[in-house]
């Protein structure tokens, strides 16, 4: 890449106070830098620290050490230019889906005719046009993920953050959401960071994977052969991603200090 | 297609004809135990002082229809009902954003809040006779007392239990603070706060009532006390009937409350996600 990336993590560590007033260290000189309209995924295991990466990004809590830069020089956060989708669902509750996919832009003080515009024209791009005036109690959990999905690209932001956002969906309905999410960025030129516990899915969107250990060590940082579209069904079976899943899995499965961080971890 | 409506027709004549059958029951049950109470006041097996005849009830209720007793005395306990509710209602949402917003204030509150909550109402009503008199501000207060607590206690648990991730989804779109309190804090807070409402309505008119019957030459309360005290339990009787009224109309209006809310409200809406 000719220009400067995204995002840039400088040597990056956080360290969580547990209640008893120990220090829990779950990220360590962690650095890498992603290149702006990239499509990155992270996986790793629970306690890697993959999680905090993205909250860091977003801003929701600050590195103990280090800095997160973006493009244009600043390390100020939340941005305005980056959206993120959490595995929860974050949907206002007494907000019907329209006025949810709304919300981004009407909390930037845009008018409501142009707001309900986009929204509409964002819930039609997600196959959603028939449930705008339904709640999010009344959705079902792929209908409720599509509007989310919706409700990060009404700012139309530049970088997307994704908290394993599929996770707790059904195999078939990931699919067409993986397959959507792909649709939605292609021609883009919006930056993506996926985190994912799962390496199909790692290995299915990215350009590029980052396998992390415990304590955010970089096991794996591979870029993909980039074939896109690719196909579910036949990229698996592809000899250089059988040997990038093989590389993959043994990164997270050998991961020297999962065991004692698990054991320690827990809340 | 027309099977479907078929069955679908047919499930509701059986509907309608079960309903039906249910509402003859309920008049034959009322018809029956009012018949064989009149039947043994009629046969002197009854003491009409201690349980008056249907017929002497309904000769009462009749009585102050028509002399204007009911409407003067019920439209008093109507007023102190909403005027109390409102003050209490009002007073305990602000209240309850107030103190639930500044977490080392509830905290510290809390013992003294909990301490004032466990205190029966009823028996503030001799204090509030001395600082109010026995006038129709009296009853208001007692009766708005008794709804602020019960508002203020959801108001403070519905501020406190927001849930952070919305917060923090919202924060991350750019939100000021002032967007965070009124698009997330103040309407989620609010479900709770509204169903402290619905519970609360009910313990409006108790509080007027009982405020009535400790001190009072007027309202629903009053005709209950004053009729006893003369040993006219027809009267008495009469004047619970309409105090039953009155309730029933407030559920209601509670019930109402209850079905417009219930579109989003986590509790009262059929779940289908995840099926």
């Amino acid at each position: 890449m000719n220009s400067a990336p995204a995002i840039a993590l400088g040597d990056v560590g956080k360290v969580f106070v547990r209640d008893d007033g120990t220090a829990l260290a779950v990220l360590e000189h962690v650095g890498f830098e992603i290149a702006a309209g990239s499509f990155v995924c992270i996986v790793g295991r629970s306690g890697s620290g993959k999680s905090t990466i993205l909250n860091m990004i977003a801003g929701l809590i600050e590195p103990s050490s280090g800095a997160i830069t973006f493009a244009d020089g600043s390390t100020k956060r939340p941005r305005l230019d980056v959206g993120y989708l959490t595995q929860k669902e974050t949907l206002l509750p007494w907000r019907d889906v329209l006025r949810n996919v709304a919300l981004p832009l009407e909390v930037r003080g845009v008018p409501a005719a142009t707001r309900e515009a986009r929204a509409r024209e964002l819930l039609r791009l997600v196959g959603l046009s028939d449930a705008e005036k339904r709640y999010p109690r009344e959705l079902s959990g792929g209908m409720a993920r599509r509007a989310s999905l919706a409700r990060m690209l009404a700012s139309d932001p530049a970088t997307l953050l994704l908290d394993e956002p599929f996770g707790a969906l059904d195999a078939q309905l990931r699919a067409e959401l993986q397959g959507e999410l792909l649709r939605l960025w292609q021609g883009s030129g919006k930056t993506i960071v996926f985190v994912t516990h799962d390496i199909d899915e790692a290995l299915l969107l990215g350009d590029r994977v980052i396998a992390l250990q415990s304590g955010g060590r970089i096991a794996v940082d591979v870029d993909l052969p980039v074939q896109r579209p690719r196909d579910v069904r036949t990229v698996r079976f592809a000899p250089e991603f059988i040997a990038l899943h093989e590389r993959l899995l043994d990164a997270l499965t050998t991961d020297p200090g999962a065991r004692t961080l698990s054991a320690s971890a827990a809340p | 297609m027309s099977a479907t409506l078929a069955a679908v027709r047919s499930r509701r004549s059986v509907r309608v004809r079960h309903n039906v059958r249910i509402t003859v029951a309920r008049i034959a049950l009322f018809l029956g135990v009012v018949g064989l109470w009149q039947l043994g006041s009629n046969a002197n097996l009854i003491d009409a002082t201690v349980v008056p005849s249907p017929l002497a009830i309904w000769a009462s209720l009749v009585k102050i229809t028509l002399n204007g007793q009911l409407a003067f005395h019920a439209w008093i306990t109507i007023q102190e009902t909403i005027a109390g509710f409102l003050i209490g209602a009002v007073g305990g949402i602000v209240l309850g954003f107030a103190i639930g917003r500044h977490p080392v204030l509830a905290e510290v509150c809390d013992p003294f809040i909990l301490a004032i909550y466990s205190v029966p109402k009823v028996a503030l009503a001799p204090l509030f006779v001395v600082w109010f008199g026995i006038g129709i501000f009296m009853k208001i207060v007692l009766a708005a007392v008794t709804v602020l607590f019960i508002v203020f206690f959801n108001t403070i648990a519905g501020v406190r239990n927001v849930d952070p991730d919305l917060v923090d989804a919202v924060w991350l779109m750019g939100a000021t603070p002032r967007d965070v309190l009124f698009k997330v804090l103040v309407p989620s807070a609010m479900s709770w706060a509204l169903t402290g409402v619905r519970i609360s309505i009910p313990y409006a008119l108790i509080g007027a009532i009982i405020g009535e019957l400790i001190a009072s030459n007027r309202g629903i309360g009053y005709l209950i006390s004053s009729a006893a005290s003369s040993y006219d339990t027809a009267g008495v009787f009469a004047a619970l009937i309409v105090l039953t009224v009155l309730a029933m109309l407030l559920n209601a209006v509670v019930d109402e409350i209850d079905r417009r809310l219930s579109r989003w409200k986590v509790d009262t809406s059929v779940n289908i996600r995840g099926t």
